[in-house]
């Protein structure tokens, strides 16, 4: 019995000590580790789709991508990737 | 001629103690709205020459410097390929590049600073002084610069739909099954600022958020006298990868927030981003400073609006795996007592029946916290040497350290 508690106490209590002071330390030393909250950008997500307990195949994975990706298109011609951006001018002021 | 003082004919500067431009010689204070820079309609045209151009460089050692003449002193003055405003090293006056901020170039915003010098290094010290892990040394660090610094930023509204695959843990009766769950959801991203200079990594300047959009000023360039500034310099390619980044990341958060399972991820995803063409160029205010510690130069940015800190410092790991040590030893003659208490309980003759199907519950329970004390420790740890990398990039360091003082 000795020997089991052994083989389970030395790893769990040397995990918790590793994650209590990974802890401190995340908390010491790694200052101000976030940006924006999503919610200062957006009101948030408007679900399309919601599907709870898929299959699990590869398959059934790219047949609901297949079914339910989108891709934006624009209204307007677009500027080229290579180009450098530059200020948006309406076509008024323009 | 630089913005000059209406009472004393000297050079201003923006204070953002009292927020207006004040006069280091006389006192005098005035609304950035106030004064004219008497030189920008006639320097609005002046070109700025490639150093290979004036001195002549087949070697092109002088990559990407240009020769920019200081308005108060006539001085020569070297600038980067974005720079739009820095001092001059001869006179130490502030001189704005009017040509980069002039017409179809000129910013449509600007957030001027709101956090002086001092405070933004009061700021660092609040935060780093009763840190623990930071070695006394870093805690005591003498700054070689800071630097305040106009970040360009472009100001973006975008549409972002995405497909994406789901995979978590759920209970089913004894045992964790994974199980898949699909999410499909649409995003109207507004004035969402991302940073428009190649040499300030997106890592860095997405953490000095969140910004106050809602105190930006019309663009002024006497805002930017006493600061050093840039113009941007990223393609359309970059700001749509760099939008369908964080796009992803807002979705991410949604997505995940809505599924009821354990060691969640999205394991395939189809993103599609669109960024509106109204985009608006604005410059935000950020601290930069910087110190060297065993050799490795470390770059603090404060957000030069909010106070805000971001950085990653180097650890005492002497202390922290002496403590750690120390503490696991502890934890385990603990533990060991406890379990042995536990199975004792759990394997005696009086429990045998239901004796061991209730310690193989109890033995995978422990298995499990433990690998979970590991691999949540070890996440932390990761995410603190990532945060270390980031101060202590060459990339963010050359951006600070290469201007004229």
């Amino acid at each position: 019995m000795w020997i089991l508690a052994l083989v389970f106490g030395i790893p769990a209590g040397f995990g918790l000590a590793f994650w209590l002071f990974a802890s401190r330390l995340e908390k010491s030393n790694n200052i101000g580790d976030s940006t924006g909250e999503p919610s200062i950008y957006t009101d948030g997500m408007r679900y399309i789709d919601r599907t709870d307990r898929m299959g699990m195949s590869g398959k059934k994975t790219d047949e609901y991508l297949d079914a339910h990706a989108v891709t934006l298109k624009p209204s307007t011609p677009q500027p080229d990737d290579s180009r450098p951006v530059e200020r948006f001018i309406p076509p008024s002021k323009r | 001629m630089a913005t000059l003082c209406k009472n004393c004919g000297h050079s201003l500067v923006y204070d953002p103690a009292i927020r207006k431009m004040h006069c280091t010689s006389c006192g005098s204070a005035f609304e950035a709205e106030e004064v004219e820079s008497l030189s920008r309609s006639y320097r609005e045209d002046e070109n700025i020459v490639s150093l290979d151009e004036v001195y002549g460089n087949e070697k092109n050692e002088f990559l990407d410097c240009y020769v920019y003449t200081c308005s108060n002193c006539g001085g020569e003055i070297i600038i980067n390929g974005s720079e739009a405003s820095t001092m001059c090293i001869y006179c130490g006056s502030s001189n704005v590049v009017f040509s980069r901020v002039a017409r179809h170039k000129r910013p449509e915003y600007i957030l001027p600073f709101q956090i002086t010098k001092e405070q933004a290094l009061e700021a660092i010290h609040s935060r780093i002084d009763g840190a623990r892990f930071i070695p006394k040394e870093i805690r005591n660090f003498e700054p070689e610069n800071v630097r305040g610094i106009y970040i360009p930023y472009w100001i973006v509204d975008a549409d972002h739909v995405e497909a994406a695959v789901i995979k978590g843990s759920v209970k089913s009766g004894k045992y964790s099954t994974p199980v898949h769950f699909g999410r499909t959801g649409k995003l109207d991203i507004r004035n969402l600022p991302l940073d428009a200079s190649k040499l300030l990594s997106d890592e860095s300047s997405a953490r000095l958020e969140p910004f106050d959009l809602k105190q930006m000023k019309p663009f002024d360039e006497d805002y930017l006298l006493g600061f050093y500034s840039n113009v941007s310099d990223i393609t359309y390619g970059d700001l749509r990868q760099a939008c369908g980044v964080r796009a992803h990341e807002m979705f991410e958060h949604y997505a995940l927030n809505s599924v009821q399972a354990g060691g969640k991820k999205i394991v395939s995803s189809r993103p599609s981003t669109l960024v509106h063409e109204d985009i608006r160029y604005a410059m935000l205010p950020c601290w930069f400073v910087t110190f060297t510690s065993d050799g490795k130069h470390n770059t603090i940015l404060v957000n030069g609006q909010t106070g805000k800190v971001v950085c990653g410092l180097p650890w005492n790991k002497a202390l922290f795996w002496t403590l750690t040590i120390l503490a696991g030893i502890l934890f385990s003659i603990l533990a060991t007592l406890a379990f042995y208490g536990l199975f004792s309980i759990l394997f005696s003759s009086g429990h045998h029946r239901s004796g061991s199907s209730n310690g193989g519950k109890s033995i995978g329970a422990i298995i499990s916290l433990i690998v979970v004390l590991f691999v949540s420790g070890t996440a932390k740890m990761r995410k603190v040497l990532k945060q270390i990398s980031l101060t202590q990039s060459t990339s963010i360091f050359n951006f600070v350290k290469k201007r004229q003082e």
